[in-house]
């Protein structure tokens, strides 16, 4: 009978322990991804000291930095602005769409970045490296050619205007950020699912490979943003697949 | 049956029965170790991790909270406002000098700007995404026809009143009928492309249409179609060489 209640007690035991440093080393992952990035994007070209004014200065002028490089190239680039809630596309510094944000959250390690590593990071454009999307970014419609004028389809009906589709796609970009953006009173249909599901899956299968190994899980810094559906459908559509994004916070 | 019989069946039966709950609680222990161990991994260690980043000094705040009691460095704000400067004139300097156009394909709309001022804004009809295919059954291949509208920066080419449009073998083919020559009369249409056209370079225009309810949506073999007075008024203020913004 004791046997019967010792060996649970030892498993759960083990399980706490192991949970609890599990914790622990997801409690220092943030302080690790800030130390890593301090270390490897300080510039102490930026200066150390100033005020408060002085630094909001500087952020802009990075912004501004970023932005002047994209609109060297000929692409379409994304400007998010999460100061001004602002989303620009441009196209060789040419205003294309501006969208309003209207929920923003972001990861809490951005505040905690040293100044000289936030501004030299945020000072080039950052280029997407991959996404994912409810949404496609062309779909084509196939038509065969009519053999003769008897086979000649009717005209092209009207769009479903009434269908409603959850627009929600993530980019990931370059220095190891993510942004997420939603549409703002997203549906919750079988794309919107779906898409929840890959975030999860990327999440989970990120922490367990690092926790296999027993080693602090990967932190990645990220932003959410929801702006109109309508604004999130373009900008998906018209980036490019390696575009460049400039990001102020 | 005597004593020892029942006593040993008594014993039997019980043994079986502990044996059922042990498997039964050892089972649903798993259950419950693995379901923790998967709501740790979901909700726990997230909400840990941006906990443990709360635990850090801010070094770089989002919001001014306090501006004017501030004694700012003059000399440092001095430089990085004149760098602010130099870099919005820099942008400024991108900003074509005469009117331009700014084409939404995926909401068919458009903006038509002087400077940073919006002239004029509607809907047009772009490109469908169809993917026009015919196949050949005699010789076994295929040719393909893509009606999307190129995205990019283009120039204004040339502008036509009254243009006639000389219509492609698509044309042709996707009602079904024989492709004529390359001069043969019925490739002239006229009328079809309303009272304007600007030319965009390979065979893409922005024009007119017949077909002023399809205005909005996707329908186009590629070019921007536009409604009459948009039409007109795009026309008489982009000048030839002005630039057309598409994405």
């Amino acid at each position: 009978m004791k046997k019967t209640i010792l060996i649970p007690i030892i498993f759960f035991g083990i399980v706490i322990l192991l949970l609890g440093a599990f914790s622990v080393m997801s409690f220092l992952s943030p302080i690790k991804a800030v130390k890593d990035l301090n270390l490897k994007y300080y510039d102490s070209a930026f200066s150390s000291g100033g005020t408060l004014k002085d630094y909001l200065f500087e952020k802009e002028a990075a912004f501004l930095q970023a932005r002047t490089q994209m609109a060297e190239t000929d692409s379409v680039c994304l400007s998010i602005d999460l100061s001004d809630s602002l989303v620009l596309l441009e196209m060789q510094g040419i205003m294309l769409l501006k969208a309003r944000i209207i929920r923003i959250e972001k990861s809490n390690i951005f505040n905690r970045l040293h100044k000289g590593t936030y501004l030299e990071y945020f000072s080039k454009p950052l280029e997407i490296d991959s996404e994912y999307s409810t949404i496609p970014k062309e779909a084509f419609i196939i038509k065969q050619a009519p053999k003769d004028t008897t086979e000649t389809a009717p005209p092209v009906a009207k769009p479903d205007t009434l269908h409603k589709e959850a627009v929600c796609f993530n980019l990931y970009l370059d220095r190891n950020l993510m942004i997420d953006i939603r549409q703002v009173d997203t549906i919750k249909n079988e794309q919107y699912l779906a898409y929840h599901k890959y975030l999860r899956k990327e999440r989970i299968s990120n922490q367990i490979r690092s926790l296999m190994k027993f080693s602090v899980p990967h932190y990645e810094p990220w932003i959410r943003i929801d702006i109109p559906a309508a604004d999130a459908k373009s900008i998906y559509k018209a980036m490019p697949d390696h575009g460049q994004v400039a990001v102020k916070l | 049956m005597t004593e020892p019989g029942k006593f040993k069946e008594r014993y039997n039966s019980s043994r079986e029965f502990r044996m059922t709950v042990n498997i039964i609680t050892g089972t649903g222990l798993l259950i419950l170790t693995l379901l923790i161990c998967y709501s740790f991994v979901l909700h726990v260690m997230p909400a840990v991790m941006e906990g443990g980043a709360r635990l850090l000094p801010v070094q770089t705040p989002d919001k001014m909270d306090i501006i004017d009691s501030e004694d700012s460095s003059s000399d440092q704000i001095k430089i990085t406002g004149k760098k602010i400067d130099e870099l919005r004139k820099k942008l400024e300097k991108q900003l074509p000098k005469t009117p331009y156009l700014v084409v939404n394909t995926t909401q068919n709309r458009f903006f038509m700007y002087s400077g940073r001022k919006l002239v004029r804004e509607g809907i047009c009809s772009t490109g469908s995404y169809t993917l026009l295919v015919k196949t050949n059954e005699q010789k076994g291949d295929e040719q393909k026809w893509i009606f999307r509208t190129p995205k990019g920066i283009f120039r204004i080419r040339e502008k036509k009143t009254a243009p006639v449009w000389k219509k492609p073998d698509w044309a042709f083919i996707e009602e079904g009928l024989p492709v004529p020559s390359a001069n043969h009369p019925s490739r002239y249409e006229y009328g079809t492309l309303g009272d304007y056209a600007l030319s965009l370079g390979d065979g893409y225009m922005i024009h007119g249409t017949l077909y002023q309810r399809f205005l909005g949506m996707p329908v186009t073999h590629g070019c921007i179609r536009l409604g009459d007075a948009d039409l007109e008024a795009v026309y008489k203020t982009l000048s030839t060489g002005a630039k057309v913004y598409i994405y």
